[in-house]
């Protein structure tokens, strides 16, 4: 039998393989899209799951991926650059303003915090919408995003971004990446100082613990990924609107992190997966009726999130302690509605 | 030169006044007692040594150095941390990372070393565990390092409270109430652990309601009332002082 | 000189259904810090009241008002004892219950009512003109019951017991409970009168356009920005947001572009957050 330290390790290697070959069983288009789309939420659930072990509930992700978006966009349409320093400098950009703004706006507590991203999401959003017509586009956005720089390495043939598989390759590197910057925090020093503000502030700051600090650092790096993230679906849609990065993308960020579970980094890619596993199931469903898409999938999600909410507060992830505790017999973890609440 | 001193420290909430210039000093190496009535003012002290308010007139100085008004952290840094008066720890954390993040001043890890992991992060982690067990150890904690916070029974939720500020490596530490709600037993082994601490080198302010506590641990003690310093002296002086007895007989608590 | 009026009335007439709106906001909030996502579709429930009422059965509008408020008012309370009476200050819980209950009652609408958009023709047509100032009468009634409405709430916060026991649970739940006060009591009178409101407003502004299940949207949107404004849980605050934003739309687009007001609005809201989180009239 395998020792419980090699499980988890192993396990995460065969998924990676998995993920790896995917696309050589998965033909439809339709199917490489959807998976694709998982990564890219993926990025951005777990990034705001990081602003959230500091104890912020942000609203404005949204708003983060947009600004990549449409700096990448721009440079690469109006400056000439390349994608691949595009994308960099559309994580960085989104990282500065992130600071820019952190600062005032993180020290705000609770629920105002909560309603102030709210409404610097429908800034930016009204932003790209309204203003600057000339270079964004309005509503209709930038269109005609061309696709990333071959990438010719001697000795290889050249990799052109051409049908959807370069992209979930890309994708997909992006997503290990952002996991392996955040599993490493989360585990470290840095992440058990995160969670320390959240779990009492006044605490933390008596231990030393300079707290605008730390949550403006989480801040600015969830938005950095969400930058990048934005970057990389500019290109990948060949456009940047703004209904892409509506007010709507926010909160199923939230409901992704919060059915996953934010205990972990995996909770919030769990819910990811199961929640948009779900949709497509219920398309399928749809297909396999004869009936047209509609409310009834929505009712069900809204009952669904409901339940996951009330019944199960530490999301998807918990779940598997909690049957083992069950047939242990062990007593129940004092985890009550409300181990995720921010007041 | 006195450890901390405080200068006509003066705190307003709108038109209240919680403390009137207030004049007092510690010297270092004693254990300091800081008592009143309920609603004297004595937290309000804490909060405007410690950083979380900042004072309407008057200074604080550390170690000849003004800090009045400096962030709570700020003031940590320089070696002056305190305990809360409710059981406030990271209640979803083990009692050893507890004491882990106490020894932030002190980690000497980067941002960068803990995202790499780099050896020396490695080396300063296991050495940090080291050292926050021998406090656990000290304080009686060591066999529950690996318990929820919030699990503990309530006089180790309070031991744990000191081990945090303990890990900050204080030259003054300041407690806010340590033996409240405690029975006789979990009283008497705290008062023992006040009493190592400042076999091991370290001044205390005590603001505590248990005459029995602060008169047996207390060298000299501050009383305040409404926001003044009415009296201070040795435990005999207090108890005889019929100033500090008529504001305990007002406040319905007697001297023991 | 009139173009000035005439934008003042309008500003006003506009801000009085807006205040409607947000003060069932703020009263829900006030009391459990629950950030009602769903108002916007007690809203638009009030407006298919309007049109499943007035509209489709010729019942009398003023009757067609009242039954659509109470269903309305109902269901809020059916929501606050099956979905969010376990929630104790949770903001962003309660805050995704919230989500989901607004995704069942949109596409529940959607169910019965079907997704193609309704129309409710106003029941009065009169135009009034005065001192070179024109009001319409489907403008001017549901700004005049809104207006009774919004007056009545804020006597009946004032002097009725009931109320008296709403304010005392907002400002201090702990020691309310300690007095003896019911708090889940409160609590469905907070829902009860939050979505009454809300009913209302959908009611009023029925015949100003298209019913849908999503018209709740634009106004919770609007809405949020009010009370963080005027402060969150207060009353008289989201009577001075819901005031302001009517100026501020109704000068706005007269003088700068269509998105002007909109951009002025959030930087105004984002500005007060920062200034001051806790609004005008709130208290930290």
């Amino acid at each position: 039998m395998l020792k419980k330290k090699w499980t988890k390790p192993l396990g995460l290697l065969v998924l990676a393989l998995l993920l790896v070959f995917l696309p050589v069983y998965v033909t439809s288009a339709y199917y490489v899209h959807i998976l694709i789309y998982i990564f890219v939420l993926a990025i951005l659930a777990v990034g705001v799951r990081l602003v959230y072990t500091t104890g912020m509930v942000t609203f404005a992700h949204a708003a983060f991926y947009a600004i990549g978006a449409y700096t990448s966009a721009t440079l690469v349409m109006r400056f000439g650059w390349s994608f691949w320093v595009a994308i960099f400098a559309a994580g960085v950009m989104s990282a500065i303003v992130a600071l820019a703004i952190g600062y005032p706006v993180l020290r705000i507590k609770g629920v105002y915090f909560f309603l102030v991203s709210f409404a610097f999401g429908m800034v930016v959003f009204t932003f790209f919408s309204n203003y600057l017509v000339n270079v964004f586009g309005g509503p209709n956005g930038i269109i005609s995003v061309p696709h990333p720089n071959s990438i010719s390495i001697p000795g290889l043939p050249t990799l052109d971004f051409v049908g959807k598989i370069p992209y979930y390759y890309l994708a997909l590197v992006i997503l290990a990446l952002t996991l392996l910057v955040m599993y490493r925090l989360d585990r470290s020093r840095f992440g058990l100082v995160c969670k320390s503000v959240r779990e009492a502030d006044n605490l933390a700051e008596t231990a030393g613990v300079n707290i605008m600090q730390y949550k403006v650092s989480a801040f600015v790096i969830a938005c950095f990924f969400a930058g990048v993230a934005g970057a990389f679906i500019a290109h990948y849609y060949s456009s940047a609107t703004p209904d892409t990065f509506g007010f709507h993308l926010s909160v199923s960020l939230l409901v992704f992190m919060l059915v996953g579970g934010s205990g972990s980094v995996a909770g919030p890619v769990i819910g990811v997966a199961v929640l948009e596993f779900l949709a497509v199931l219920f398309v399928n469903v749809d297909k396999a009726l004869g009936i047209p898409p509609g409310p009834p999938e929505v009712l069900l999600y809204g009952v669904i999130l409901i339940i996951f909410i009330l019944f199960f507060p530490g999301g998807l992830v918990s779940l598997p302690g909690k049957v083992v505790a069950l047939f242990k017999g062990q007593p129940k973890t004092k985890k009550e509605v409300g181990q995720n609440a921010v007041t | 030169m006195p450890l901390l001193e405080l200068k006509g420290l003066t705190k307003y909430f709108g038109g209240l006044g919680a403390v009137r210039d207030l004049d007092m000093q510690v010297e270092p190496g004693e254990i300091h007692g800081l008592i009143g009535p309920n609603g004297a003012g004595k937290t309000t002290v804490f909060n405007l040594v410690s950083g979380v308010y900042s004072p309407t007139k008057g200074k604080v100085f550390f170690q000849g150095e003004d800090i009045s008004g400096k962030r709570p952290d700020l003031v940590a840094r320089r070696g002056l941390t305190r305990t809360f008066q409710a059981t406030t720890l990271f209640h979803n954390f083990t009692v050893l990372d507890n004491v882990m993040v106490g020894f932030h001043l002190h980690s000497k890890i980067n941002f960068w070393g803990a995202l790499f992991n780099t050896p020396h992060t490695r080396r300063r982690e296991k050495e940090l565990r080291q050292k926050a067990l021998e406090i656990l150890e000290f304080l009686g904690l060591a066999p529950m390092k690996d318990e929820y916070a919030r699990n503990l029974p309530h006089g180790h939720q309070r031991a744990l409270g000191v081990a945090i500020a303990l890990a900050t490596e204080p030259k003054l530490l300041m407690l806010d109430e340590p033996v409240t709600g405690m029975n006789p037993e979990e009283t008497r082994v705290m008062m023992d652990h006040i009493s190592k601490l400042q076999e091991r080198g370290i001044t205390l302010l005590l603001v505590e309601h248990d005459m029995k506590v602060v008169m047996g641990l207390c060298k000299k003690i501050t009383v305040v009332s409404f926001g003044r310093k009415i009296a201070e002296g040795g435990p005999d002086d207090i108890k005889k002082n019929p100033e500090v007895i008529e504001a305990y007989l007002g406040g319905e608590e007697h001297v023991a | 000189m009139e173009f000035y009026l005439q934008l003042l009335i309008n500003g006003l007439l506009l801000s009085l259904t807006y205040i409607l709106f947000a003060l069932g906001l703020t009263l829900i909030f006030g009391i459990m810090d629950i950030v009602n996502f769903a108002h916007g579709d007690f809203f638009m429930l009030g407006a298919f009241g309007a049109y499943f009422f007035y509209g489709a059965f010729k019942i009398n509008y003023f009757l067609a008002l009242l039954v659509s408020m109470a269903l309305v008012g109902v269901l809020g309370i059916l929501a606050e004892k099956t979905l969010f009476y376990r929630l104790r200050r949770e903001v962003v819980l309660s805050f995704i219950i919230a989500l989901g209950l607004s995704m069942i009652l949109q596409s529940g609408t959607q169910m019965v009512f079907g997704v193609p958009d309704q129309y409710v023709l106003p029941p009065y047509q009169t135009v009034f003109r005065a001192f070179g100032v024109s009001v319409p009468m489907r403008t001017l009634l549901p700004a005049l019951i809104g207006g009774a409405l919004a007056v009545g709430l804020v006597l009946f916060m004032r002097y009725v017991k009931q109320g008296r026991m709403l304010r005392a649970v907002a400002m201090d739940m702990d020691a309310s409970a300690l007095q003896g006060i019911s708090i889940a009591r409160a609590r469905a009178l907070a829902w009860f009168l939050g979505c009454v409101l809300a009913g209302a407003a959908g009611v009023l502004l029925a015949p100003m356009g298209a019913i849908n299940a999503s018209i709740g949207q634009a106004p919770l949107v609007k809405a949020f920005g009010i009370v963080i404004i005027g402060g969150l849980g207060s009353v008289p605050g989201a009577i001075l947001g819901g005031l302001l934003l009517g100026l501020v739309e109704s000068f706005g687009s007269a003088y700068i572009d269509a998105s002007g007001p909109t951009m002025i609005w959030f930087g105004l809201v984002i500005l007060m957050l920062i200034v001051r989180p806790q609004g005008l009239l709130g208290h930290a």
